[in-house]
Parts: C-alpha cells; structure tokens; sequence
C-alpha cells in the first residue's frame, strides 16, 4: 500500500440543476438547516440535483502517469476538483499521499496590472512555493516560458499566448509530489507544446505521479500508459491507454447514434471487416503491408448512392485522406438490394499508432440533391490499428532506401554531363 | 476550530502577504493620486464631521469647542479602517472567486490579506492623526480640553484591535453570504454608508439626550466614545465602562460566529462561483 500516492475510494459528488436558489426565503431557512446539520442529509439526491461522479474508485502508485478521458460532461474536471480539495464529495473518501499541485487553468490568478515577474511571485505562492523556492526557479521559468524581454511589462499587455505560457512555465516548475493536469498542455503554438510535453515526460522521469486530463488523445497516449474512461460521472473503463482510447471512441459513437434519428436510413452498412491481407487480427494492420477494406451495403433504392468515401483521421480527428470510390466510376448501387464491397489498399503508408476509418456512403437524388452519408445507421468510425517497427508520434512512414558512401575528392570526380540521370551518379560511388 | 484556523493561516502566511502585497500595489499602481489617496478619505470624513459641530453649535448657540473637533478626529479614522475592512472583507470572496474555483488553499487567507491593505491605510492616516492630535496639546492652549495625554493612550491599541476583530468577523459573515446571496454587498454598502451616525462618530451620546444610549447598544459605538474620552479627556467615561465590556463581548461572539459560518461555507464556495 505504500506506493500508492492517490487512493479514490467511491467518491460520488452531486450538482443542481438550474437555478441554485428560487428565492430568499425559501433558502434562508434551508441553508440554515444544513449549516447547523438537520434537515435533509447532504448525501441524498433530490430532484433537481444529478451526480457528476457516481462511484468512483481508482488508485494511482507513486510515480504512475494516469490519463483520464470521456465526452464532455463526464466529469473529468470535477474529479480533479475534488482531488485537488476546491471540492468536497458527498459520500466516499480519497487520499493523496505528498504535495498535490493542481494545473487545472494555467494563469488563474494573475493579475493583469502587475509585471510578469510580480506575477510569478504571486502566483507560485498560490500555487504553494515559498519565496526561496520561486527565487530559485525564477530564471528556468522565464526562460521556459520565452517571454523574457516582456518579464518587466504588465500582464496586461501581453498576447493571451504569452500569458499562458508564463502560467504554465510557474505551474511546470512547482516542486510537487502529484500533478495534475487539466487540458492545459494545449496553450501556445506548435513549439510550444511540444515543449510542454517534453517537460511532462521529464517529470515523470523524476519520479513524480501525474493525472493528465486531455482531449487530444495522441497527448495522452505519449504521456500515459493508462488510462480511465468517465462517461457520465462512472468509471466506465480503467485499463491500457490503447482500449481506453478505443472505448472512449466507442462512447462517442453510441452517444451520437441516439441522437439520431432511428429508421432512417436509406443506406446500411454491415459486416465492416478491416483485414490486413498478411495478419490474423481484425482491424490491425502492418506497416507498408496491403489490406482489405469490405463491408456490406443494403441499399433501399431511394438513394444512388453515387460514391463511398472512406475518411481516415487520427484518433485525435486530425484529418488525414480518404479513400474515394469515385476512381473507379459510379457505384451503380440505386436498384434496391445487397451489395458487396471491397477495397483492397496495396501499401499502408500510416505510422504505428490507431486511426480512424469512417465510412460514408454519398447519394443524390432529384428533391434533394448532394447528400454526404446516407448510411445513417452506422456513422460511428472504425478505429484501426498499424503496428510498426518504429513507435513513435510520427504520422507516415515512408518507403525509403539510404545510399550514405565516401565522397570522391573534386579532382578525381569525373563531371557527369547534364543528360546524365540520377542513377548513374549514385554508381559513381 | 479557533486553533486549527490559526494553524491554516500560519501555514499560508506567505500567500497572505503576497496577495496583500498584490493588493497595495495594484491599489497604487495607475492611480492619479497614488499614495495621497491614503489622505483623502480621513480628511472627508473629518471636515464633514467639522460641518456637522458647526451646525451642532450654531443651533445650539453655543461656541465651538476644539475638544469636539479633536474628539471628532480621534473616532474618523477607527470608524474608516472598521468601515473599511467591513467592505473589503465582505467583497473579497466573489473578488477572487477565480483563484478559488481553481486552485485550493484555505479560504481565510482571502479576506484576511484583503484587510491588510486597509490596515496599512489605517497606519498612515493614524499616525498623520496622532501627530496633528499632539500638536494641538503641546501648543494650543484651551480653557477645556481638547487632548490630554496620558497612560490611558496605551489603551487604544487595544480598542483598535477590537475594532479590527469585530470588523473582520463581519467580514468573514458577509463575505461568504455574499457568494450565496449577491445582494448582500448592496446591503453591506447601505449599512456602512449610514452607520456613521449610528456609531456616534460626529458626536457623543450625552448629546443625544435622554436616550441617547441607545445608540451604545450598536458594538462599535462604545469603543469610539472610549477612544474619544481618553484621547480628550484622559479618563474613561465612568458610563461607558459597562457598555464597552459589552462591545467585547459582542465583538468576541461576532468574531466566533464569523469564522464559524465561514469555516461551514468555505468547502462550497467552489459550487457556488
């Protein structure tokens, strides 16, 4: 038990509603009740309350980064409000072993009149440093931050980039036992960022226990080899970062799927089989290898459905290319029926890591025109994984071959002629 | 719960005087009049209590006593620094509810540091009193007195603690009502604005006639009529002795319920932000 540094035993935390109070003197007598403790008991939900954590149990051991992810609203943040004491649960215990630090917003206390340097003064004994401490950290801060020809200027004059990259460079630097980290490493620009990242991984090379919060979810899959999914105040799953991800994808989808309409569709689509021609697993794939992408299409007449486009993104939505059935003419798919379909992709250009694919059926008709995805019924995307020899954040892998050899001293170089191709003066060597 | 409150506030001192430092600063900071602001809410307060004894003396065609005015200037600034850190207190929770919906440490720190500024005012302005009240005694002779000095004096430290005690233990109530009700700094503002002449700061409550004691029943009034009898007079109003025991009492009980209420309210400010 003694390496474990954040223990969460079923914590539940309610919320109201609307409006907190209807009116004063309704409340007066209420909130004098239960500042004294009688009237109703603080752990029992009423109408117009809903728990935004429901049960939750997890620990974290000493020196662990843990992701957690889930849809808007799933209570994320109100964990880590919980767990950094801003809020108090209803019912359950938790405890934190050592000096907890919070990044929940970065900036927050600063005070747009005093000087950069005032500020991280400020705002490093909010965030639980001493004078000797900051003093000491002072210099790594700023030049973390990179804002130091504007240390000396009001806050209020920087870029709201600049702000957020002092706060997060006072937040990075806390001496601290457990961090955690709330959709804070996505301030500033692209090098910035990476920055930021990089100053997690160091962190966690020290030892210390991080709870990383984020909706880019290559960020948590650098960061976290495990991960919980909250859907709705609940732990809906706590295991490895790559499933958390695939069932956060899932949650996703299922969400959506009731929010639209049933019965509609006018195009289904069945049976998605993602195959790597070479492998054995279902939707894993090898690097530069051929797969095949079929699937079954029933379509009701309504629609031609023209074209199938198959979009694949990265698990974080980046947009990346689509396969388009348009190349090879139009479908041909308006008589009502079963139809087959098949794609086979000779060489998977994508890196090791998870995709992905969705698939939309395209249909036109006279009253409506264009339509993009009429398969209503299954709009929830495939997620793919490609394994590779080279792990790692990069996107594509590209098919390469390095030639490196002596160079010949100039005098001794014959010169080839203009007309001479490349091949010719890499023989050379 | 008095000793743990202490604990959390030695605990944080730091953040305490950097948010304090954070508010002088930014109080001086872009102002036209920047520290001569220190001056101007005392020498208000006092030249429209000098109204108040000339009109008080020309309808009562008596002259104009210098004890009265020195007796006015000796309440002016501990009922501004009371008057002060009621209001900031009360505003200083909802002032920094960013920092307190995102980031924890104990809650006190926030109205406690607020007061320090007013604090620091009150020392300026004070001292500024002091030397202008012992200019007046050294060197302007009166048939009655208009400052006496006395061993008495070292009394008022004491009274002003109590003042500061009381006004902060009102602070600590309202602040943390005025996140639940945001009406409660309208409320604040009103009986601030007015309780000037409710806590006998222009004038005494002999002067009010037969039942000018009522006006002692308010905790605040008992300690400015003990600083005016002892800074004119050198004695203690044998009449106020009573009702000054009182104001402690109040003060002391005002205070405990304060920080109680705040301590039960602290853990929802968050919720309610």
């Amino acid at each position: 038990m003694s390496d474990v540094a954040i223990h969460v035993d079923h914590v539940w935390k309610k919320f109201r509603k609307g409006e907190i109070h209807d009116s004063l003197r309704e409340l007066i007598p209420a909130a004098f009740k239960r500042l004294t403790g009688r009237g109703p008991k603080r752990s029992d939900l009423n109408q117009s309350e809903f728990w935004a954590l429901k049960d939750v149990s997890f620990e974290v051991k000493q020196g662990e980064s843990l992701g957690i992810i889930g849809p808007n609203g799933a209570g994320k943040s109100t964990m880590l409000k919980v767990l950094s004491r801003i809020m108090k649960p209803n019912r359950g215990e938790y405890r934190v072993k050592g000096r907890l630090s919070a990044l929940i917003e970065v900036g927050a206390g600063f005070h747009p009149d005093l000087t950069g340097r005032e500020n991280i003064y400020l705002n490093g004994t909010i965030l639980g440093m001493n004078k000797a401490e900051i003093k000491a950290r002072e210099e790594e801060i700023i030049d973390f931050s990179g804002v130091e020809s504007f240390i000396d200027t009001p806050v209020k004059r920087y870029s709201s980039g600049m702000g957020a990259r002092l706060g997060f460079a006072i937040a990075a630097h806390l001496r601290t036992d457990v961090l955690l980290v709330d959709e804070v490493l996505s301030v500033g620009d692209a090098r910035f960022r990476h920055k930021c990242v990089q100053h997690m991984n160091k962190l966690l090379k020290s030892g210390i226990t991080v709870i990383f919060i984020s909706h880019i979810l290559d960020q948590v899959r650098a960061l976290c080899p495990r991960t919980i999914v909250l859907d709705k105040g609940a732990v809906a799953y706590n295991g490895d970062t790559d499933g958390a991800i695939r069932e956060y994808l899932q949650l996703l989808g299922t969400n959506e799927k009731k929010s639209t309409e049933a019965g509609t569709a006018l195009v289904d689509v069945r049976n998605i089989r993602i195959t790597a021609l070479d492998g054995k697993l279902e939707g894993e794939w090898r690097v530069g290898r051929p797969g095949l992408i079929d699937f079954e299409m029933v379509s009701k007449g309504q629609y031609s459905a023209d074209h199938i486009l198959i979009n694949v993104s990265t698990i974080s939505g980046f947009y990346l290319g689509t396969f388009n059935s348009q190349v090879a003419g139009p479908t041909q798919t308006a008589v009502p029926g079963r139809y087959r379909v098949s794609l086979r992709v000779d060489s998977m250009p994508l890196a090791d890591g998870d995709y992905l694919f969705e698939i939309l059926i395209c249909g036109y008709d006279e009253a409506n025109g264009w339509k993009y995805n009429v398969n209503w019924q299954s709009p929830q995307p495939r997620v793919v994984t490609v394994r590779g020899d080279v792990p790692g954040s990069q996107l594509i892998e590209f098919s390469t071959q390095w030639t490196i050899c002596p160079q010949i001293p100039d005098s001794k170089r014959h010169v080839p002629a203009i007309s001479n191709s490349i091949r010719e003066i890499a023989n050379e060597c | 719960m008095i000793t743990r409150m202490l604990k959390e506030i030695y605990a944080y001192r730091e953040l305490m005087f950097a948010m304090a430092y954070r508010d002088i600063r930014v109080k001086y900071k872009q102002a036209v009049m920047g520290v001569a602001w220190v001056f101007v809410m005392p020498i208000l307060a006092i030249a429209s209590g000098i109204c108040f004894r000339i009109a008080m003396a020309f309808f009562g065609g008596r002259p104009l006593e210098l004890g009265a005015i020195t007796g006015v200037m000796a309440k002016s600034i501990p009922w501004l620094l009371f008057s002060g850190i009621v209001a900031t207190a009360s505003s200083s929770i909802l002032g920094n509810i960013g920092l307190i919906s995102k980031i924890y440490f104990p809650r006190k720190i926030v109205p406690i540091s607020s007061i320090l500024s007013t604090m620091l005012d009150f020392v300026i302005s004070g001292t500024g009193i002091a030397i202008i009240l012992l200019v007046i005694a050294l060197a302007v002779p009166t048939e009655k007195p208009a400052v006496t000095i006395s061993w008495l004096l070292l009394l008022v430290p004491f009274l002003i603690a109590t003042l500061v005690v009381l006004g902060l233990g009102l602070g600590l109530f309202f602040g943390a009502a005025n996140l639940f009700f945001r009406d409660v700094k309208y409320i604040v503002q009103v009986l601030l604005q007015y309780g000037i002449f409710f806590s006998l700061v222009y004038f005494s409550y002999y002067e009010l006639g037969q039942y000018g004691w009522i006006l002692l029943v308010n905790p605040v009034a008992p300690i400015l009529e003990v600083i005016r009898s002892i800074v004119v007079q050198g004695v203690i109003d044998p009449t106020l002795l009573p009702w000054l025991g009182y104001s402690v009492i109040v003060t002391l009980l005002v205070a405990m319920g304060g920080c109680w209420v705040f301590d039960r309210a602290e853990s929802l400010f968050a919720e309610y932000a």
